[in-house]
């Protein structure tokens, strides 16, 4: 409890709340569901049990009917309630919105079903159900609340003084100054008795914020990081305190397009060096990587991962990085570097467009002002010396993935075109709801299960569907491959608070 | 306070004997307050079979129906008695910020505004910590404060009346305050319902709740009633008001609406079957009719000890063997709902069928003094509290 409470405040102090990215909870998905291209977003509650918003939108005719169903990964599909069928939002064309409960913490998955005149199509969406925030009172029910406290207050006591003044006196009867006197006591002593109560009530109260922050609140695994040279190589060390259970346990890993784990690296704090690289796993709980050639400094780590619940997380941590070996410097290779690792050094340019080398160039689509907790598609295409958009290669399935980042590091998400989700969650939770996969998949070994998805259609313009958290200034690294390599684009972007 | 200067005011001598009937406002608070009980109870069982809720469910609308009948009766009957109560009326009423209103009123109508209170307050909390994480909550508290208000200020309205009517015996509205007593000891029941499953009754924590809980709604009102046997009577109400939703609940369909589902019931899940209270009920009666009248200061703490002592001994003796027999195969029944009280996110396993907390609560010789002490003290402050209430004229 203790130890739990230390990585709680150190996480405070750190302002980094950590799930699965870091500061932005809302889930999206796009895809198709059947026949049905549609754009999924998950709008968690931050707090179990709560209400997720869940909105459909199918960018195809001839919809009859959507509904949505909440399935626990433990329970099941045998487990899950009658689906709700999603209303169709008044005044648009193409849009479903529902609501459901999420009872318990963990993995679930949202199965999205789409009916109509091209058949019936379905979705899964995974989602993480945990705690994330405990709301303040708005301060218009504060005063409201308060003052029906006070009328209460008032009205209890002299309730008392009125009993004590003269309900037993007959009928007609005026009380005695004792009477009065003996009720102006019960007034004291109710009021007494009561503020001591409310005193009592307001100590549960904090008791049970307190619980709630340290017992319910989603709290991360630890992980510490260290880097130690080794001959011509500077070796990234995480490893996961598994003693520290945090919220939901250290339970074995699937891949994530092949991988185990992705690491993120941010030289912090002009975000100026960025690398994306995959460990290799040493043991259950810790991981090594080979550092690509970027420059000394502090970095803040981000390790997504996803376990066999369907349930993904980010572990966060900072580590600093020393300078690279010297030139010539001799020993053995201990790591082979990931053939999908990458890494840019620099920061994003003022126009909409990054420089890639060879004449390439990233420009990014112009699309309406970005606004916080609106939907986005954040769309970029490459273009060639000749100004042709290039074709693009997939690599870990996929065309493009992207790293999305607020200057204050308060959110942190690792994007694809398919949506900010856990390819293997959802693959994982599809095969787990089709009965091919046991609920518990490994053993020890943790032997892979999840395989690179296959790569989406379209090879020269990507999309990522993103919904901001938060109005303030974000840095967005874009990675594509195109000639064999691994390019990655940079860029700044403003974002505004809705109205 | 008997002898305070009785001046003539504006009323004459007030017809105890002449209210033949029930007045309407005390029927309505009472309806109210069985529409709370029966309300709760079967917001529980919607909690435990479909599971989503919303402000507008049916369960939720009986529970705020029986606090806005009584709130506004209440509040009818003060303004009335305020501008255009008779005159014996408002001699029959006590003074309040200006206006006038039975005691019973008053407390009846801070019952509905706490109600009303809790609900925003509520609203706000399952957005804050999550929905119902636990059942006894700040605002949950706030709105069984606001409920057990409701009753109390029934049962204050129909002790007036009794006290007003001459003699001993039947007289106006003193069945109507057994019932009402009934329903208070069927809502101090299910308040404490996370603790009185029948897997529970064998931890000391149980009967350290229970004993008390019960003995201080059931002994100021066997003090205060008429009646022959009041304690049972009021134990035999909420058995019977228990039992109607035991068996009724079961009887409408009903299907989870959320995940996960570990127990696909099909009809709506009822409450375990009721305490027997019907037993150490009748030791409270009994002992009252003994010690319960003459004189002496040393009567009541002597009754207190005796009647904590016989209702803790028979209730300990009632419920540790009837929880076995409700845990066995032999009450797995519609009747006793041995094997159907479970909701449809209980797992399924022998842990339904054990005694729970035996290892961190057992019921000791020492965690029983401890129930035992409680309930003496219950007990005292009931008989004084009885004392009083015998007493209530307006």
């Amino acid at each position: 409890m203790r130890r739990e409470n230390f990585f709680t405040l150190l996480l405070v102090l750190l302002a980094l709340p950590a799930e699965a990215h870091v500061g932005s909870p809302n889930v999206i998905y796009e895809g198709n569901a059947g026949a049905y291209p549609i754009r999924v977003i998950v709008r968690m509650p931050g707090v179990v049990p709560g209400l997720a918003e869940i909105s459909v939108r199918v960018t195809a005719p001839d919809v009859r009917r959507v509904t949505v169903l909440p399935v626990h990964w433990r329970a099941g599909v045998e487990g899950a309630p009658p689906p709700d069928e999603a209303k169709a939002v008044r005044g648009e064309t193409n849009l479903y919105s529902a609501e459901l409960w999420l009872m318990t913490r963990g993995a679930y998955s949202v199965h999205v079903r789409v009916e109509g005149g091209r058949g019936d199509g379905k979705a899964i969406v995974p989602v993480n159900s945990v705690a994330e925030t405990r709301l303040p009172m708005p301060r218009g029910l504060a005063v409201a609340l308060g003052g029906l406290g006070v009328l209460l207050f008032l009205f209890w006591v002299t309730i008392h003084g009125t009993a004590t003044r003269e309900s037993v006196l007959a009928a007609g009867a005026a009380p005695s100054r004792r009477d009065v006197w003996l009720g102006r006591g019960a007034i004291v002593a109710s009021a007494l008795g009561l503020a001591a109560a409310l005193f009592a009530g307001k100590h549960w109260w904090d008791n049970v914020d307190r619980d709630h922050r340290n017992n319910r609140l989603f709290q991360p695994i630890a992980v510490t990081t260290s880097v130690r040279v080794e001959g011509a190589q500077r070796i990234v060390r995480l490893q996961v305190d598994d003693r520290n259970q945090g919220s939901l346990g250290w339970t074995p890993l699937v891949p994530d397009h092949g991988k185990l784990m992705h690491v993120f690296l941010v030289r912090e704090p002009g975000m100026d060096e960025f690398a994306h690289i995959h460990p290799v796993r040493r043991d259950a709980t810790t991981f090594e990587v080979a550092l690509p050639p970027v420059s000394a400094g502090n970095y803040r780590v981000y390790a997504d991962v996803t376990h066999e619940s369907g349930l993904s997380k980010t572990l966060v941590a900072l580590v600093e990085v020393p300078d690279m070996p010297a030139v010539g410097a001799v020993g053995e290779f201990l790591l082979t570097p990931d053939a999908d690792d990458s890494w840019h050094s620099g920061t994003a340019g003022e126009k909409p467009s990054a420089p890639l080398g060879n004449g390439l160039t990233m420009e990014w689509e112009p699309g309406p002002p970005l606004l916080e907790k609106r939907e986005a598609s954040l769309r970029f295409v490459v273009m060639d010396a000749q100004r042709q958009p290039a074709k693009l290669e997939p690599f870990m399935g996929m065309f493009s993935h992207a790293a999305i980042r607020r200057a204050d590091g308060a959110v942190f998400a690792h994007l694809h075109p398919g949506g900010s989700l856990s390819m293997a969650a959802q693959q994982v939770l599809e095969a787990r709801a089709e009965n091919k996969l046991p609920k518990i998949i490994t053993a020890a070994s943790m032997e892979p299960f999840c395989k690179s998805p296959p790569a989406l259609l379209g090879d020269q313009t990507v999309s990522f569907p993103y919904e901001f958290p938060r109005p303030g200034r974000y840095r967005i690294w874009v990675q594509v491959k195109i000639n064999g390599r691994i390019l990655t684009g940079v860029f700044d972007a403003d974002v505004q608070t809705a109205k | 306070m008997q002898s305070a200067a009785i001046t003539s005011l504006e009323s004459p001598p007030l017809a105890s004997t002449r209210a033949a009937t029930v007045p309407w406002y005390c029927a309505a608070v009472v309806f109210g307050a069985t529409c709370i009980l029966l309300g709760v109870i079967w917001d529980i069982s919607w909690h435990q079979s479909i599971g989503r809720d919303t402000f507008w469910t049916p369960a939720h609308m009986v529970i705020y129906l029986g606090g806005t009948l009584g709130g506004l009766s209440c509040g009818w009957l003060a303004i009335k008695t305020t501008f255009w109560g008779t005159a014996e009326e408002r001699a029959g009423s006590v003074k309040f910020w200006g206006a006038r209103a039975p005691l019973g009123a008053w407390v009846t109508i801070w019952g509905a505004m706490a109600m009303l209170t809790s609900a925003p307050f509520d609203n706000w909390w399952h957005d804050a910590y999550g929905l119902d994480v636990q059942i006894i909550s700040p605002p949950h508290s706030i709105l069984a404060a606001g409920m057990y208000h409701v009753v109390a200020g029934a049962i204050l309205l129909v002790l007036s009346l009794q006290n007003r009517a001459a003699g001993v015996g039947r007289t106006t509205g003193s069945w109507l305050l057994l019932f009402a007593g009934g329903v208070l000891l069927g809502m101090a029941a299910t308040m404490v319902m996370q603790y009185n499953f029948p897997n529970q009754q064998h931890t000391a924590l149980y009967y350290q709740i229970s004993c008390p809980l019960y003995l201080i709604v059931l002994v100021p009102l066997a003090r205060a009633s008429r009646l022959r046997w009041p304690a049972t009577t009021i134990a035999a109400i909420y058995i019977a008001l228990s039992l109607a939703m035991v068996w009724l609940l079961p009887l409408f369909a009903a299907t989870p609406k959320l995940a996960p589902i570990y127990n696909p019931i099909t009809h709506f899940v009822p409450p375990p079957f009721p305490q027997l209270l019907i037993v150490p009920a009748l030791a409270i009666d009994l002992l009252l009719r003994w010690l319960g009248g003459g004189r002496g200061w040393w009567r009541d703490w002597v009754l207190a000890g005796l009647i904590a002592v016989a209702f803790t001994g028979l209730f300990l003796a009632t419920q540790w063997f009837f929880a076995k027999f409700l845990l066995s195969p032999a009450a797995a029944n519609w009747f006793f709902v041995g094997d159907r009280y479970w909701s449809y996110g209980a797992q399924p396993g022998v842990w339904r069928n054990e005694f729970w907390q035996l290892k961190t609560d057992p019921l000791t010789l020492k965690g029983l003094g401890l129930a035992l002490l409680l309930a003496f003290g219950a007990t005292r402050i009931g008989l004084w509290s009885g004392k009083w209430q015998s007493k209530v004229q307006r």
